[in-house]
């Protein structure tokens, strides 16, 4: 292919979701001309959320669960439970995008402008220490490079910028931050806040944190609790790409975005020993382009970015780059969730609620904390609860025997309260769960890649406490009819890796470049100007939602890149 | 005829029938929670949420069919008996067996289909062993009787009589004949000893054809526009109040 003209930017950021929205905006307003390369096609703000409140009754067949017979080009999204007929244009079609699974793995993948920022659970946890020194203090994976000070600071800045709604519970393994007021709970919420933390001193019942804004922050509004984020929200209420990071980067003038470019592999220089550009797909005309920039910041997505560097072979580095140490494509990682307990809350006939609130309880860590019952536990590291009460609706007459006009009285009133709640647990980085590049390709001439990734004994045993430990406490709520639910089947789609969308891992940061891929401040050891800040970089999972850790550490680098120009090292 | 009445509404339901009535009454109620609001809203999600009333779902459009006329029509007496007339609409002014017949059509697979149009074969078999004529022939009251001895056996209702399916043989012609034979004025009280005696394993229990009709037709009334703006009240956007009052004269929301 001939080149009339070399493309050169500053900066070229490989992504446009979360972390690629957060390295564009904090680039570009240092002063970078960053160029900004996404696979998916343009989400324009407000102009692209096309069945934002659009209501039941114009949707396809009532909105109801989408299934692969009427949409088999997104088989594979399908199977979470968080696509429907009014976001699903924000996932991705599978048959662009196909990968190979040794083990049963669910990967949810959005492919347009703002990724899975436009679908993210918004659910925002800072780290703790409990979560950076954990490899260190029981041997599991490789130490963190940093600590909770190193990222205090980057997710003070974030959440003042993306907003944040919560409660300050003064908790050393969920630190506080910077929040905007927090959502109120309903009576439901509010009787199982109340008896848990009787019966169980040291257990909280806490609002979910979530990047929703209960505040104006800039042109963004609070809320209006229409209750369907991921249909896209024309008033930025919540933080994606769109609402926060990409109007922000196009204020500096220096933004390029380029929608249908597919990342093929990066550019590296053997005399240099240096990335110096990008090599990508025009995937409308499959023509082949490179872009040359001085750093490259890789947000592809967890198994995107690391696909990108396992598939930049070079003469030096045969595995890709990353490849020569032992940790690329390696631990992989995912929050292991669809279990936990409900239950009926008796009475409170006389309390409602209004809106739709896009968020639910939380109920952080409690296990593990380096107290006396550590080891008794039988399991490292530990998990947290997500829930909500509601009142039933009228989908609970299906199981009612009236029929007739003593039917339609019934279902004008509310049902009685149930509670719900999930566990959200740590999965440990354990070598064997890994992605390798395929011998088949993508239309584009990409390789797939295959993923083998299983729950370990450790997962299985904090998932039996976690069931149990949720019973108890409805029960000492004073739930009636308390059950509990697991929705794994071995071998099986039901609970499998990748369907909390929390893949974690497989590009490492660590303190040695033979056991990890990237350093303490994101830059690959193969070649410092090339930044990897998406979930590939995590080197353990704790138990919290993972965004915020993303795009703190993507500022971070950010900055860190910069400076680093400023000095001439890169 | 008589409707029973149902309680009155504390909120009058937002009246609109055409999709140009909907956009208006919309922007009107978001301007109205505004104004209640006394200006708590601010500009942006008023512009924001106006914005959004002028959508629509791109593939709503198409309507496919799956029902004969005869299929359509028996799906709709039984929708209304299941969900009639009140001081609201029922399910068939609802448009339920138009939604049956799209979701026949279009969501589910080929032995699902099979699996309900079989049972509506069933019913008219019913009717025809009970009253001597198709559903569509009975009578109203015959037909409610036949959809009440439906959702016994599909409750497993104790007076549906039911017996193990591998002990009792399932009663057919000679006992309907009987009741056929029957003086006109016990006619209707042995039809319902009758339609309880005749049963299908397929009609029992919660895998049964009436379960699944049920179903069908509490989705297509309660997501349609008459079930979630007059029935029940859709909830407001605006505004998230956690803990407030429930009480008499109070409604769901859809």
């Amino acid at each position: 292919m001939i080149f009339l003209q070399r493309e050169e930017f500053d900066a070229v950021v490989v992504g446009s979701g979360v972390s690629g929205g957060w390295a564009a905006k904090e680039l570009t307003e240092k002063g970078l001309r960053t160029l900004v390369l996404e696979r998916g096609g343009e989400v324009e703000h407000q102009k692209g959320y096309v069945t934002e409140h659009v209501p039941p009754w114009d949707m396809p067949h009532r909105n109801r669960r989408i299934t692969p017979l009427q949409y088999p080009d997104q088989a594979v999204q399908i199977r979470g439970n968080t696509v429907d007929a009014g976001n699903r244009h924000f996932y991705q079609n599978d048959k662009l995008h196909p990968y190979k699974e040794s083990a049963p793995f669910t990967w949810v993948q959005g492919a347009q402008v703002g990724g899975r920022s436009l679908l993210w659970g918004r659910q925002v946890y800072r780290w703790s220490d409990l979560d950076f020194e954990a490899n260190l203090k029981d041997g599991h994976g490789v130490d963190w490079p940093i600590r909770y000070a190193d990222i205090a600071p980057w997710y003070s800045y974030v959440e003042q910028r993306i907003g944040v709604s919560g409660e300050r519970l003064g908790l050393p393994q969920l630190p506080d931050g910077e929040f905007q007021p927090p959502m109120e709970m309903n009576a439901g919420e509010k009787f199982v806040k109340r008896g848990v933390e009787r019966r169980f001193p040291g257990r909280n019942v806490t609002i979910g944190r979530t990047a929703v804004l209960t505040q104006q922050v800039g042109d963004r509004a609070p809320c209006h609790y229409c209750g369907e984020c991921s249909r896209g929200c024309s008033t930025g209420s919540y933080f994606s790409s769109q609402s926060s990071t990409l109007p922000a980067a196009r204020k500096t003038g220096k933004l390029t975005l380029r929608p249908n470019s597919l990342t093929h592999s990066l550019i590296y220089d053997e005399q240099r020993k240096r990335v110096t550009g990008v090599r990508y797909v025009d995937v409308e005309s499959a023509e082949v382009r490179e872009v040359f920039a001085r750093v490259v910041f890789l947000c592809a997505s967890t198994l995107g970015s690391t696909r990108v560097l396992l598939n930049s072979r070079t003469a030096s580095h045969p595995d890709g780059l990353g490849g020569n140490s032992d940790a690329l494509g390696h631990n992989l990682m995912d929050h292991h969730f669809r279990i936990g307990a409900r239950g009926d809350i008796p009475g409170l006939l006389d309390r409602y609620y209004q809106g739709r609130r896009p968020n639910g309880i939380y109920i952080p860590r409690f296990r593990n904390l380096g107290g006396p019952e550590s080891d008794r536990l039988g399991f490292s590291r530990g998990y947290g609860y997500q829930g909500s009460a509601s009142r039933g609706g009228w989908s609970r007459g299906a199981a009612r025997p009236e029929i007739g006009t003593e039917l339609k009285q019934l279902l004008q009133d509310p049902g009685p309260w149930g509670f719900n709640m999930g566990q959200w647990g740590e999965c440990l980085p354990r070598s064997e769960n890994r992605v390798v590049l395929s011998q088949e390709m993508d239309r584009w001439g990409i390789p797939q890649l295959d993923i083998q990734c299983t729950w370990g004994p450790n997962e299985f045993a904090m998932r039996k406490d976690a069931m149990a430990q949720a019973a108890e406490m409805l029960e000492a709520a004073g739930c009636t009819n308390v059950t509990t639910f697991d929705e794994h089947k071995e071998g099986e789609y039901g609970a499998e890796p990748g369907l909390c969308i929390h893949e974690m891992g497989t590009a490492r940061m660590g303190r040695d470049p033979k056991t990890s891929v990237l350093n303490g401040n994101n830059q690959l050891w193969d070649s410092p100007n090339v930044f990897v800040t998406d979930g590939a970089c995590m080197t353990s999972s704790s138990c919290v939602n993972p965004s915020i850790t993303y795009m703190a550490l993507t500022a971070r680098a950010a900055d860190h890149a910069v400076k680093e120009i400023g000095r001439r090292n890169l | 005829m008589h409707l029973p009445k149902v309680r009155p509404r504390k909120f009058p339901p937002i009246q609109s029938r055409s999709a140009m009535n909907d956009l208006i009454t919309r922007r009107e109620a978001i301007a109205r929670v505004a104004y209640l609001l006394g200006g708590a809203l601010s500009a942006t999600t008023v512009a924001g949420v106006l914005a959004g009333c002028d959508r629509r779902a791109p593939e709503a459009a198409a309507k496919a069919s799956a029902l004969t006329a005869d299929q359509k029509e028996m799906v709709a007496v039984l929708a209304d008996h299941i969900l009639p007339e009140t001081d609201t609409p029922g399910a068939r002014t609802a448009g339920v067996p138009d939604f049956i017949d799209l979701m026949m059509a279009e969501y589910y697979p080929p032995e699902e289909r099979a699996r309900f149009t079989a049972g509506l074969a069933r019913v008219d078999q019913r009717a025809q062993r009970a009253f001597g004529v198709p559903l569509l022939r009975a009578k109203p009251e015959q037909q409610l009787q036949l959809v009440q001895a439906l959702n016994r056996q599909a409750f497993n209702d104790p007076a549906a009589q039911l017996t193990s399916p591998a002990e009792e043989p399932i009663l057919r012609e000679t006992e309907t004949e009987t009741g056929r034979s029957d003086a006109e004025g016990t006619q209707a009280a042995s039809a319902a000893v009758m339609l309880d005696r005749d049963w299908d394993p397929e009609d029992v229990g919660g895998q049964s054809f009436f379960r699944t009709l049920k179903e069908l037709v509490l989705v297509g009334y309660y997501t349609s526009e008459v079930g979630a703006t007059q029935e029940l009240r859709m909830n407001p956007m605006g505004t998230w109040r956690a803990d407030i009052p429930y009480g008499q004269g109070a409604q769901a929301w859809a």
